[in-house]
């Protein structure tokens, strides 16, 4: 299930939460539990159980991890914290990667290995990491286990965080998960988040998609350099406001039950550098990777060598991690170059110069980055680049990349606008001015929710478009 | 901010609990709603079967299928489902849209379909035009080139570009039109986009329907007629009727937006009588009209009921030729007045007819033929290559 959908909206959220407010305090949880792994389960009937026992699995490690850490047997917590690892990663590399590798190895050596064909479980990324950091927490950091298992259910397969995160480290919500109080405010601030998340993912990422879908697909004889530009300027548009929108929606439904998820996006593309740009972009998985790989590797305390070296381990997992494709590893790759480099001396000299331009130079490479990121075929790939680089024999522009320029141009400005903090500004100079009137700002502030989420209901009736991109990862 | 946090304490502030109670409304009102209202089988507007509610049993529950046909249930059974697909078309108009769902809202309340280039230069569309080629090169050499023709009618997007609003584009069909005729060769191709576009200030085509009007279904016939040297029907040999005034095609039903409604008119030829024969022996009757479909939102069936396999026609005109029209369903508004020039007539639909064509031709003695699609539908039409 996903959220931008009616069966989610219209069906499975007002049962579970009349469910869960209606039951005590200590039912909670299991009521959390046992409603996400029906929304889990109704896309993925059978791999539920793949994720019941990868819960299991840490549930039993963790435990084991926290006593022989305790009895000084450090050796034998390693051992398990190893065993944890490799069942995590064992069960992601042969769902995600088998494929991959067999095909890799075909390619190499010219045998002809059959494909498994796995489906991808869906969220498999998301939750492998969770119940991985839940293991490293108690080893590194003396996090205490969870006791009870349907607490710890509740935390993995938590639905509104389960299947495109944000990556929910345990230690952030070990507290709520004991005691939380549940509140109007909060539930009042989850609403209007979920809203706005769910306008983000319903309104501006899938009309930005359908330009870039419609420009990916165009014939050679129809492609422009314009073209290309401006269906790239889509596809980050769209991929922005598609994971941050459903970011959003999950911070709100999380905050609906009395979580406080982590924020997973920050104004991405004001950046002015790639360093900016990843501090800012998917915030939860490059924490992870950080707190898990990075510093454990020695981070930068270990010379500029080594340093040299982690980034680029992190960086190739990171692009590895977002699918089993060579573009995905190339994009990985590709940033982790920037980043070097900046840390040597682009990052001075950027700081150094205007500002306008650190940020031209920033979204440009993220754009460059996008087109590795959006093709996985090497041959779609070389004939989108020299497109957008004047190679090949395309024409500048054409009737058609103009007209496609003046339907969606609405469309761009607004998503455009929306990536930055202005509406945000304008909307809180807006709010001080009538807040001292409590009924007028309560009034203004409603009916914006409720026009946004009726246009969003008007969309998601009328369109089947609605994938969601990061299902693949 | 703490010092925020503790005034809000105090007192839970009404623009919190009106932003929940609003949001509880809406979510449950509109479940509420879904659950009471009666689920609807069939969406004329759509022309198809809605989902019902699936069943539940093991099996669908475990290989998925339940699942997503519910999902599927929720979507197609929706309360105001029609009413919202308008609005969502409204806030996207609201936006400077001109094309929505592959449509183009054009001026003078013309709804132009827009086809892209893709769907011309498929493999399917090559090999219709290629199979075109092969049946018309085979009966140039036994009925004669003068005998048989290949008229693949543009659709509104390349004729009707009169009626775009400044910036407009579509994919100018003329591109795949000028591969057929040189693949059927200059003359056995009709040449209609032409003579069309001449006439694009007429209404020629529908504005709210994918189809040609029978005004505009006559101007390539009589452009037709010119080349093959038959003598065309006047106007003064037209008895001309209006039959309706409040059709709201195909395209209407994309969008769902009100719109001015079309006037559907047919054309018979005075003093000549017609016996026909629906798909073998199913119905006969003495013209080619279907009133039921009036009523209903379908009304370009009115024309020969949809679209029969085969149509057997007798006229009053004993000239002892025989034509034979293959098509889609550009042909059916026009096919009475074809027919009048011609003692007997056939029309097929390959869709719904699955005879050898060769062996039919052949037992039929025809002596002229006509094939006759619509840009479109020829491109993309999955059976066109059974002539070949």
């Amino acid at each position: 299930m996903v959220f931008s959908d009616l069966l989610f909206l219209f069906r499975f959220l007002p049962i579970v939460l009349l469910i869960y407010f209606i039951a005590p305090k200590k039912l909670r949880n299991g009521i959390l539990f046992f409603s996400s792994l029906v929304f889990y389960a109704w896309g993925e009937p059978v791999y539920v159980c793949l994720m019941l026992f990868s819960t299991l699995v840490d549930y039993v490690h963790g435990r084991l991890v926290y006593r022989f850490k305790n009895n000084g047997e450090l050796k034998k917590a390693k051992i398990v914290v190893a065993s944890s690892m490799i069942i995590n990663l064992g069960l992601l590399g042969f769902f995600k990667y088998v494929d991959f590798f067999i095909g890799s190895v075909n390619s190499v050596f010219g045998n002809s290995i059959e494909f498994l064909n796995v489906a991808l479980p869906i969220g498999i990324s998301f939750y492998t990491f969770q119940t991985m950091s839940y293991t490293l927490d108690i080893y590194m950091n003396n996090e205490e286990p969870q006791k009870n298992i349907i607490n710890f259910g509740a935390y993995v397969a938590m639905f509104p965080q389960l299947i495109a995160g944000p990556i929910v480290q345990y230690r952030t919500v070990a507290n709520e998960l004991r005691s939380r109080k549940e509140n109007i405010d909060d539930f009042a601030l989850g609403v209007r988040r979920f809203i706005l998340g769910l306008g983000k993912k319903v309104l501006l990422a899938n009309s930005t998609g359908a330009v870039w879908t419609e420009i990916k697909n165009l014939p050679d004889a129809d492609l422009t350099v314009a073209g290309s530009w401006i269906g790239i300027i889509c596809f980050a548009l769209q991929i922005y406001y598609d994971f941050a929108g459903y970011s959003d929606m999950a911070i709100g439904l999380g905050k609906m039950f009395g979580f406080n998820f982590p924020v997973n996006f920050d104004y991405p593309y004001l950046s002015k550098s790639v360093t900016e740009f990843f501090r800012r972009w998917h915030i939860s998985l490059g924490k992870w990777f950080r707190d898990y790989v990075y510093i454990p590797l020695g981070g930068n305390r270990k010379g500029l060598l080594k340093q040299v070296r982690n980034i680029m381990i992190v960086w190739f997992l990171t692009g590895f991690w977002h699918g089993a494709a060579y573009n995905f590893i190339l994009w990985g790759l590709y940033f982790g170059i920037l980043l070097v480099i900046e840390k040597l001396f682009l990052l001075k000299l950027l700081n150094k110069i205007n500002g306008a331009f650190a940020h031209i130079y920033a979204l440009f490479v993220v754009l460059i980055g996008w087109v590795l990121f959006e093709f996985d075929s090497m041959n779609a790939m070389g004939r989108f680049f020299s497109c957008m680089f004047g190679f090949g024999g395309f024409s500048l522009c054409n009737d058609y990349t103009l007209y496609l320029l003046i339907n969606s141009a609405a469309v761009i400005v607004i998503a455009a606008v929306g990536s930055t903090p202005l509406p945000k500004l304008i909307a809180d100079k807006i709010l001080m001015k009538i807040n001292s009137k409590e009924i007028l700002s309560a009034i203004a502030e409603n009916i914006v929710l409720v026009i946004v989420f009726m246009i969003c209901l008007f969309y998601l009736v009328a369109g089947s478009y609605n994938p969601f991109l990061y299902f693949r990862f | 901010m703490k010092e925020n946090n503790i005034k809000k304490s105090k007192k839970i502030s009404i623009k919190n609990l009106v932003t929940v109670i609003v949001f509880l409304i809406l979510i449950g009102g509109f479940t509420i709603c879904s659950f009471l209202k009666q689920d609807t089988d069939f969406s004329e507007t759509e022309n198809r079967v809605l989902t019902e509610k699936p069943e539940i049993s093991a099996e669908a529950i475990f290989d998925g299928t339940y699942t997503s046909s519910y999902q599927e249930y929720v979507r197609d059974q929706f309360p105001f489902r029609n009413v919202f697909v308008a609005l969502r078309n409204y806030c996207e108009s609201f936006l400077n849209k001109t094309e929505i769902n592959e449509v183009l809202i054009c001026n003078d309340d013309y709804y132009i379909e827009s086809h892209k280039r893709g769907n011309y230069e498929s493999e399917l569309a090559d090999i219709n035009r290629l199979a075109l080629g092969t049946f018309c090169n085979r009966y140039k050499e036994i009925l004669g080139t003068e005998h048989i023709s290949a008229m693949i009618v543009p659709t509104a997007q390349s004729v009707m570009t009169n009626k775009f609003k400044p910036g407009m584009y579509a994919y100018n069909q003329e591109e795949y039109l000028d591969k057929i005729k040189e693949t059927v060769g200059e003359d056995i191709f009709i040449n209609t986009k032409d003579v069309l576009s001449e006439y694009n200030e007429e209404y020629i085509y529908y504005r709210t329907d994918h189809h040609w009007t029978t005004y505009g279904a006559y101007i390539a016939y009589r452009e037709w007629a010119q080349k093959k040297g038959i003598e065309a029907y006047d106007m003064e040999d037209i008895a001309i009727r209006e039959i309706s005034n409040d059709f709201l095609g195909t395209i209407n039903s994309k969008l769902n937006m009100s719109m001015k409604k079309d006037t559907i008119v047919e054309y018979t030829i005075k003093n000549v009588t017609f016996e026909i024969d629906y798909n073998m022996g199913l119905e006969q009757k003495d013209n080619f009209f279907y009133e039921e479909y009036l009523a209903k939102k379908d009304k370009y069936s009115y024309f020969l009921g949809g679209n029969p396999g085969l149509v057997d026609i007798t006229s009053s005109n004993k000239n002892g030729k025989t034509l034979l029209i293959i098509k889609d369903s550009y042909a059916n508004c026009i096919a009475p007045v074809y027919s009048a020039n011609f003692e007997k007539t056939y029309i097929i639909d390959l869709r719904f007819f699955n005879m050898s064509i060769d062996s039919f031709i052949d037992e039929n003695e025809v002596t002229d033929i006509l094939v006759l699609y619509n840009a479109d539908s020829f491109a993309g039409d999955k059976y066109v290559k059974r002539i070949k």
